[in-house]
């Protein structure tokens, strides 16, 4: 069975003979998953996310999105339309005096026809919340907001896969929600998602992680697996929800608490499973 | 040392048709070795109120003022504010620019006239307060990692010796243990009798170090108090779209569940409280 990426023994360094950003790094991403990518800074999530979408080549091992490689000049456009990426930077991204010219932008450069573009935009804009904006200029929009934009500009472009490189990470609680939200929705949709992130409570709320230190993926699960071992987490300068924290704290008071707990609703369940039990 | 705001008012672009009002009428005071988070959702006024605290913005109308005295007020040097009240910038790493860190953090107590071997003094004292090996202080700022940039920064503005510092989101951007690190660090100056502002995004963090919290909401003071009356009005936070702390969320909840639990915020309450809840004692729900 082959996944919509497939990533085989991908190795990469900024300079020849430099230190590796990526090392000998294999996974697969299967059509409609949602990813988390974890590790701390410098670990290399941001070089992997780079060369899933071909804005860099692997030096060795390859990189399959759909089947086609991104060391094969001739599919690379393909490639960035069939995954595209929103970064950390809101402000980065927008480039257009109104929102709907912004949205266009992926557009013009694809060939689409004229005639099919404003209803690309228009349902791009829908799908993030964000059709009445259509005619504002984005530098006065929200953080939150931008992000939403931006991701109605991959969105225009029909991907199959979009890769979020923190794209949360400068917003605030409420941009966040909001852009996790969209995010969460836009899966639900079929759209398969990889999600790199500092924030342990968004990653729990993914369905499987991938753990990188030192350009390695050294751990892979579902989040109750991953989050399963606190001290190995914090030896990779990482950490677990808060949730989990505080069932860990239970479990050692001798209360039987599942070891499942992520979230706040998983602890509101087993709290009122244990209180019908006394 | 006191910092005090009167009736403070700041508007953009004053008299042209793009003015806006960024804070309204803000009173409050702040020093007294006081760690103080200042929260608020983007664009409620935080950074500019931030701005004013050692005069890189003065008031439309309003007062700020250090033990008393104007700090716009003619006559009254603003180096002097500046050296006693040290702004960080929200991703301060971005603004290193020297060739050596030593010469980074030095810059600022070099415009202070200081001599030489004061000045070495003090690069050497601020790089062991943030935590930076001595060795580091002849590299160039670019080889180090970002979490060592932002504390080569934050040295920088501690070689000044200031009796405040404001921080603007200190730990944004941090892996996990980073965030940790630069909460410990925070909490290290404010144990050796720096008062603090830290503005701050993250409800958990806010819960676990500050004092007293102020909320800043449509360019004012919406709520102002010690941590654990603030977020007594989670209900308030919400509306203002600001998060609670994890463990905030979860005694909310289990109130609404029916359950006779304690509007607590820090982790340890909550064991505490689920202990006696769980361990016998008589749940309502």
């Amino acid at each position: 069975m082959s996944g919509i990426i497939e990533v085989q023994n991908v190795r990469y360094a900024y300079e020849e003979g430099g230190a590796l950003a990526v090392n000998d790094v294999s996974f697969t991403v299967e059509e409609g998953e949602f990813t988390a990518i974890l590790g701390r800074n410098g670990s290399g999530k941001s070089t992997l996310a780079k060369l899933l979408n071909g804005l860099y080549q692997p030096d060795s091992g390859t990189v399959l999105v759909r089947g086609m490689s991104t060391a094969d000049e001739t599919h690379i456009w393909d490639i960035r339309q069939t995954a595209g990426m929103v970064f950390q930077n809101p402000d980065n991204q927008l480039v257009a005096t109104m929102v709907r010219e912004d949205v266009a932008f992926g557009l013009e450069n694809t060939g689409v026809a004229t005639e099919e573009m404003p209803g690309r935009i228009e349902s791009a804009l829908r799908a993030v919340g964000m059709e009445a904006f259509m005619d504002r200029a984005p530098h006065l929009l929200s953080g939150g907001q931008k992000q939403r934009v931006a991701i109605a500009g991959i969105l225009a472009m029909r991907p199959r896969i979009i890769i979020f490189d923190e794209a949360t990470a400068m917003l605030d609680p409420a941009g966040r929600r909001e852009v996790f939200d969209t995010v969460e929705r836009l899966n639900r949709e079929g759209i398969t998602i990889l999600w790199i992130t500092h924030f342990m409570e968004e990653a729990a709320r993914c369905r499987r992680i991938h753990v990188m230190d030192g350009g390695r993926i050294v751990l892979s699960g579902t989040p109750s697996e991953i989050f399963a071992d606190a001290e190995a987490l914090r030896d990779l300068r990482l950490d677990v929800p808060a949730m989990k924290q505080l069932a860990d704290r239970l479990q050692a008071q001798g209360i039987p608490v599942s070891g499942d707990v992520l979230q706040v609703e998983d602890m509101v369940r087993e709290v009122k499973r244990l209180a019908a039990a006394i | 040392m006191q910092l005090q705001f009167e009736q403070v008012t700041h508007t953009y672009q004053a008299g042209s048709p793009f003015q806006s009002t960024a804070i309204r009428d803000v009173s409050l005071t702040l020093g007294s070795g006081e760690l103080t988070a200042l929260i608020g959702h983007t664009g409620s006024g935080k950074s500019t109120l931030a701005q004013h605290m050692n005069a890189l913005l003065a008031p439309t109308s309003g007062r700020v003022l250090l033990d008393g005295k104007d700090i716009n007020q003619k006559g009254v040097s603003k180096k002097e504010t500046r050296q006693r009240i040290g702004l960080v910038f929200q991703y301060a790493e971005t603004q290193l620019f020297e060739e050596t860190v030593a010469k980074d953090v030095a810059f600022g107590p070099k415009n202070l006239g200081l001599s030489q071997a004061e000045i070495d003094a003090r690069v050497k004292e601020a790089l062991h307060r943030v935590g930076l090996p001595e060795e580091i202080a002849e590299k160039s700022p670019f080889e180090l990692s970002g979490g060592q940039m932002r504390r080569a920064a934050i040295a920088g503005v501690i070689a000044m010796r200031p009796e405040m510092l404001v921080l603007d989101e200190p730990a944004a951007g941090l892996d996990p243990m980073g965030r940790e690190d630069m909460l410990a660090l925070v909490r290290s100056f404010h144990q050796a009798g720096t008062s603090i502002v830290m503005i701050s995004h993250s409800m958990d963090d806010v819960a676990r170090l500050a004092q007293r919290i102020i909320v800043m909401d449509q360019g004012q003071v919406a709520l102002d108090g010690p941590a654990e009356e603030v977020f007594q009005d989670a209900d308030q936070l919400n509306q203002m779209d600001l998060d609670v702390p994890q463990v905030c969320k979860l005694a909310l909840r289990l109130r609404e569940e029916g359950f006779d639990f304690p509007l607590c915020y820090r982790m340890e309450d909550a064991e505490k409280a689920l202990t006696a809840l769980l361990k016998g004692g008589k749940p309502h729900a």
